[in-house]
C-alpha cells in the first residue's frame, strides 16, 4: 500500500516536473547558446544594417583606397565568400576590401564589410592565416559585436528605422541617428577598438570557422603569434584591450581542448604566394 | 519494492533529458556538415541544405545531435539559428543613389583625431566629407558562384 503510494507520488512528480525541466533546460540551454544564436532579424532590420555598413566603409573607402589590384582582391573575396559560407549570417552578402594602407589592420563593419591593409596581407605567411584573420573579422560581424557596442537595434522604436524615415518625411530625425551612429561607429573601429569579450569570442569563433571551411584552425594563432605588434594603433589607451598573450592562451586552449590541431593542417600556400607576392 | 524504485528512478533520469531537449533549430550557413561524433575530427556524414528544420535531440558543448526526416547527426551550433534563414538582402539599385545623397555630412572631431593616427588622410577642419561608394559598389560587384567557392575550398581539402 505504502508502495502505492509512493509509487504514485514519484509518478506525479516526473508529469509535473517535467515540462519546467524541459523549460529550464531550454532556457539554460538558450542562456548558454545566447552568445552563439542570434535574435531573428527581420529583413528591413538587415536592410537598415546594410544601408549603415555602406556608410561606413564609404567613409573609410573615402580616406584609404582600395589596392589597384582587381586579381588580389578577387582573391581575398573568393577566400572570405568561402568562410562565410559556414556562418549563420548567409543573408549578408559579404565584401572584403584590400586598403593601400602600410599600417597593420583589419575592420569589419556591419552589414558585411571587411577591409584589411596590404600590409597585414604582406605580413601572413599562408593562406591559412590569411583566412585566420578574415574569420576573425566575419565572426564580429556575425556576433553583432558592433551594433551591440553602439546599441543600434535597428528595430521599429528607434530613430534609426524605416519606419522613422516614412513617417518623418524627409526623414530629418533617420539622417540625424544616421549620421550619429556612423559616427560612433568610425570612432569605434578606428580608435577604441573592441571590449575585451568580443576579442576574444571573435578569435573563438574564427578558429571554429576556420576548421570547418578545412582550413588549419591555428591560422590565427600563428599569425598572431608571429605579429605581435598587430593591434591597431589606438590613442585611447586606457580602454580595456585583450593582451595578444591573453588572445593566444585562449586560441591554444581551445585548440588542444577540441582536439583541433590534429586535423589536416592545408595551408595553401603555393596559391597563396601566386595571389599575394 | 526496491527494484521499483530503482526501476522508476532509471525510468526518470530516461526520460527527462529527452522531454528537456525537444527544440527546433533551422541551418542559416550555406554549407552544414553533418559529423558522426561531435568532434571537428570525426567523420562527416552528410552536408544539410540551408534552411533545414532540424530537431534538436541532445547537446554536448557547442554541438547539437540532430534529427529529421531526411538527417541526423551532430552539427556545430554555429551554422544555426532558433528561426529559419531570411533571404539574400540587399540595396536596390534604385535605393544607391538617395543613400549617396543621404550621405553627404560634414566631418566631425573624431574624424580629424583619426587623421592624426595615420589611417585618414587629407581630412581638414571643414573639409567636405570623402565618401567613395563607386568603391564599396565595385566591392559589391565582385560575385563569385557557390560552385566557384567550393572549388576553390576543395583545392584546400
Amino acid at each position: 500500500m505504502r508502495m502505492r503510494v509512493f509509487t504514485g507520488i514519484v509518478l506525479l512528480c516526473v508529469f509535473l516536473l517535467a515540462p519546467a525541466v524541459s523549460r529550464a533546460e531550454e532556457e539554460s540551454t538558450r542562456m548558454r547558446r545566447h552568445a552563439y544564436v542570434q535574435k531573428p532579424q527581420s529583413q528591413e532590420r538587415v536592410e537598415l544594417e546594410i544601408e549603415f555598413g555602406r556608410e561606413v566603409s564609404a567613409r573609410i573607402l573615402g580616406q584609404t583606397p582600395l589596392v589597384k589590384n582587381d586579381n588580389l582582391l578577387k582573391y581575398v573575396n573568393t577566400l572570405g565568400k568561402a568562410l562565410a559560407m559556414y556562418t549563420e549570417r548567409t543573408e549578408l552578402n559579404f565584401a572584403f576590401g584590400v586598403l593601400d594602407s602600410k599600417e597593420l589592420n583589419a575592420i569589419a563593419v556591419p552589414g558585411g564589410y571587411i577591409f584589411i591593409t596590404k600590409a597585414t596581407i604582406d605580413r601572413c605567411k599562408d593562406e591559412a592565416e590569411l583566412a585566420g584573420i578574415l574569420a576573425h573579422e566575419i565572426s564580429h560581424i556575425t556576433k553583432g559585436h558592433v551594433l551591440r557596442e553602439l546599441d543600434l537595434t535597428f528595430d521599429e522604436n528607434s530613430a534609426v528605422s524605416g519606419v522613422a524615415a516614412l513617417v518623418s518625411g524627409i526623414s530629418d530625425a533617420f539622417t540625424l541617428a544616421m549620421k550619429q551612429a556612423v559616427d560612433k561607429s568610425i570612432e569605434m573601429l578606428t580608435k577604441q577598438g573592441y571590449r575585451t569579450s568580443d576579442e576574444l569570442e571573435a578569435d573563438r569563433e574564427g578558429t571554429y570557422l576556420l576548421s570547418l571551411a578545412g582550413y588549419d584552425p591555428a591560422g590565427l594563432e600563428r599569425f598572431l603569434s608571429a605579429n605581435k605588434a598587430f593591434e591597431p594603433v589606438r590613442s585611447e589607451p586606457d580602454r580595456e584591450h585583450p593582451q595578444i598573450d591573453d588572445r593566444l592562451a585562449q586560441m591554444k586552449t581551445i585548440l588542444d581542448r577540441e582536439g583541433l590541431r590534429g586535423l589536416p593542417a592545408n595551408k595553401s600556400k603555393e596559391r597563396f604566394e601566386r595571389y599575394v607576392r | 519494492m526496491k527494484k521499483t524504485s530503482i526501476a522508476l528512478a532509471v525510468a526518470v533520469l530516461l526520460v527527462l533529458p529527452v522531454v528537456a531537449y525537444a527544440k527546433t533549430v533551422y541551418v542559416n550557413s550555406m554549407r552544414a556538415p553533418l559529423f558522426e561524433k561531435p568532434d571537428m575530427k570525426a567523420k562527416k556524414t552528410m552536408q544539410v541544405e540551408r534552411g533545414t528544420a532540424l530537431e534538436v535531440m541532445q547537446q554536448q558543448g557547442r554541438w547539437l545531435r540532430v534529427n529529421s526526416p531526411t538527417a541526423s547527426g551532430w552539427i556545430f551550433d554555429l551554422m544555426v539559428k532558433d528561426s529559419a534563414p531570411l533571404e539574400k538582402v540587399g540595396i536596390a539599385d534604385k535605393d544607391i543613389a538617395a543613400i549617396q545623397m543621404k550621405a553627404r555630412r560634414r566631418p566631425s572631431d573624431f574624424t580629424t583625431a583619426a587623421s592624426a593616427r595615420g589611417l585618414y588622410r587629407n581630412v581638414r577642419g571643414n573639409e567636405e566629407m570623402k565618401l567613395d561608394f563607386p568603391a564599396v559598389e565595385k566591392l559589391e560587384a565582385i560575385e563569385i558562384s557557390e560552385e566557384e567557392l567550393l572549388t576553390f575550398l576543395g583545392e584546400v581539402r
